[in-house]
């Protein structure tokens, strides 16, 4: 692989950055993360990501309202955007999917391997 | 008429003739009572006893005037008698209507009487109470309009019916006070009719739930939040000892590996509690909302079958599937039929012994799916069926057999069959095993689209 995808990992559980982040790299993806949804607006638009690994509640700004202003940006518009959450009521997810058709996934529904697998599949 | 005349003659006649005994008898008594003063000034003979007419005259008259004094006083005394029991019936009367009128009024229950055009015609005191306005305010109003914008549709078409002989009940409504506060309302209502049968409109109760409402609200968001915050640790559990698993820290020995497994083990049993107490908590709060789309009941099968197979095969499971209908036009609530799917198949992949044969079949038709998982496994005993579809129940050879269920499945799956107006049934023998039969109806879009083919 000559040219990395980056994955940009926005969650608010340190646990949980570091599991996707060593996973991810093992998997040879490029790698950033931020700890909160208005972090991972600076780093989005700062990096570029190929795919962006969106928790939706957290502190400071949430996944919903980071999906709002990434919307706002033209490059953000088109952004691919995994929905990697533990908030699995239909209520929270379709607000944060509205017909973009972001893929979600429940994070105690999958293993490591298989985000990974997701994650491979989806920038192919 | 003729009759009528003879009617009239009698009493004329018998009442002329009385009174010329009777007027003979007075005259001939004052007569004798004051030394015959009267028969002198009248110019007329003396009544003298000793003639047999005059006696007859005088007995009859006296007779006659008793008569009539005994009637007198009798219709007198009766018609006081009545004028005291109308007097005080008349006064129970409007006692028992006071009390009932009180009753009404004073009621903690706020009620209000509804005129067939929907218009407010008497609220008691608690629904002045409940609706901030007086009385003389509400009876401007139409029942509709009492309520929430959002809700003035629903409670129009509500009107309409309990003021045309249909009963409502327990409907759940926003109203808006006076004062622009709005409150939760469960209403039901009863036609009201007179005696005799017209109708007068209705009568409407209210129980103000707003607190209830608000109570419900903590829970949903206690649920949302623990889901959350619950499932994070679990995540890292999951993910941490599913990377050691994999060889990607290093080459484990096998009882490395086999206690690594132990722990994914037990955090995943942990993972489905979770799922199963959040499941069962939506359902009973009624937060899941019902969203009735096109889904694929075969496919959802195969998926589960596909999550269970490391099960199936470690079990050496034998499935048989039988699939007819047309999958693709069927529509329901993704997220309660694979809770009903998922919950009917993982228990009989638990609670079937190694070796063992899962039948399951799906028939989708136009107006409703029919669901059946058999198994040949512990099944049911007998004294116990009856509380298959209890929370927390779990079958005695069930519990010594297979130690890790929660006993939350069945209850789920009837929860959420019930959510789907549906039906669930079974059959199931001790040692033979368990058949789970289920009726979900087509949604309504399914109807509709297959009506524009």
């Amino acid at each position: 692989m000559v040219l990395q995808d980056t994955i940009l990992v926005v969650d608010d559980d340190p646990e949980l950055r570091n599991v996707l982040d060593e996973a991810l790299t093992d998997a040879g993806f490029e790698v950033a993360t931020a700890e909160n949804g208005e972090k991972g607006l600076e780093k989005a638009f700062e990096v570029k990501p190929n795919l962006i690994l969106l928790d939706l509640v957290m502190p400071v700004m949430d996944g919903w309202e980071f999906l709002e202003r990434l919307h706002q940006d033209t490059w953000g518009k088109t952004a691919r955007v995994m929905i990697l959450t533990n908030a699995d009521d239909i209520d929270s997810l379709s607000r944060a999917i509205e017909g973009r058709g972001y893929e979600y996934l429940v994070k105690t529904d999958w293993k490591i391997s298989e985000v990974v697998e997701k994650i491979r599949e989806s920038l192919t | 008429m003729e009759e009528s005349k003879g009617n009239a003659f009698v009493p004329v006649v018998g009442g002329l003739i009385t009174f010329l005994f009777f007027g003979t008898a007075v005259f001939y008594s004052v007569d004798l009572l004051f030394g015959e003063g009267g028969s002198e000034m009248l110019h007329i003979p003396p009544l003298d006893l000793t003639v047999p007419v005059a006696q007859v005259f005088f007995a009859v008259g006296i007779f006659t005037a008793l008569t009539l004094g005994i009637i007198v006083f009798l219709v007198l005394r009766t018609k006081y008698a009545l004028n005291v029991i109308v007097d005080h019936k008349t006064e129970e009367l409007i006692k028992s209507r006071d009390f009932f009128l009180r009753l009404f009024d004073d009621s903690p229950v706020p009620y209000v009487m509804v005129e067939p055009d929907s218009t407010i015609l008497l609220p008691n005191k608690a629904a002045e109470r409940l609706f901030g306005r007086t009385a003389e305010d509400l009876r401007t109003y139409k029942f509709y309009q009492m309520n929430d914008e959002a809700y003035i549709t629903e409670s129009r078409v509500i009107a309409e019916k309990f003021t045309h002989g249909v009963a409502v009940s327990d409907v759940e409504l926003e109203i808006v006070r006076k004062d622009g506060k709005k409150r939760w309302v469960r209403m039901s209502a009863l036609p009201f009719r007179e005696f005799g049968g017209k109708n007068k409109g209705g009568v409407v109760s209210f129980l103000d739930i707003t607190e209830q409402k608000a109570i419900d609200k903590v829970k949903t968001e206690f649920v949302s939040l623990a889901s959350h915050q619950l499932r994070t640790p679990l995540s890292a559990m999951k993910w941490y000892s599913d990377m050691v698993l994999s060889g990607d820290d290093g080459e484990l020995n096998e009882k490395q590996k086999a206690h690594i497994e132990k722990i994914y083990k037990g955090n995943e049993r942990m993972i489905e509690l979770v799922n199963l107490l959040l499941s069962a908590s939506r359902l009973e709060l009624g937060s899941l909302k019902i969203d009735i789309e096109q889904v694929n009941p075969v496919e959802m099968a195969k998926d589960i079958l596909e999550e269970l197979a490391a099960q199936i095969a470690q079990k050496e499971l034998h499935i048989v599937e039988n699939y007819s209908g047309d999958p693709n036009n069927y529509y329901s609530d993704k997220k309660l039929l694979r809770m009903i799917l998922q919950n009917l198949l993982s228990n009989a992949a638990k609670y079937t012994n190694e070796n063992g044969k899962i039948e399951i079949r799906i028939a989708v038709g136009l107006e409703q799916m029919e669901l059946e998982v058999k198994d040949n496994g512990l099944g049911i005993p007998e004294e116990q069926q009856g509380k298959v579809f209890s929370k927390m129940f779990r079958a005695d050879n069930a519990r010594l057999k297979v130690t890790d269920g929660t006993g939350l499945g069945l209850y789920i799956v009837k929860e959420a069959v019930e959510a789907l107006s549906g039906e669930i049934g079974f059959t199931s023998k001790e040692n033979e095993g368990t058949i789970f039969k289920v009726v979900l109806p087509n949604g309504t879009h399914g109807r509709v689209a297959t009506e524009q083919q």
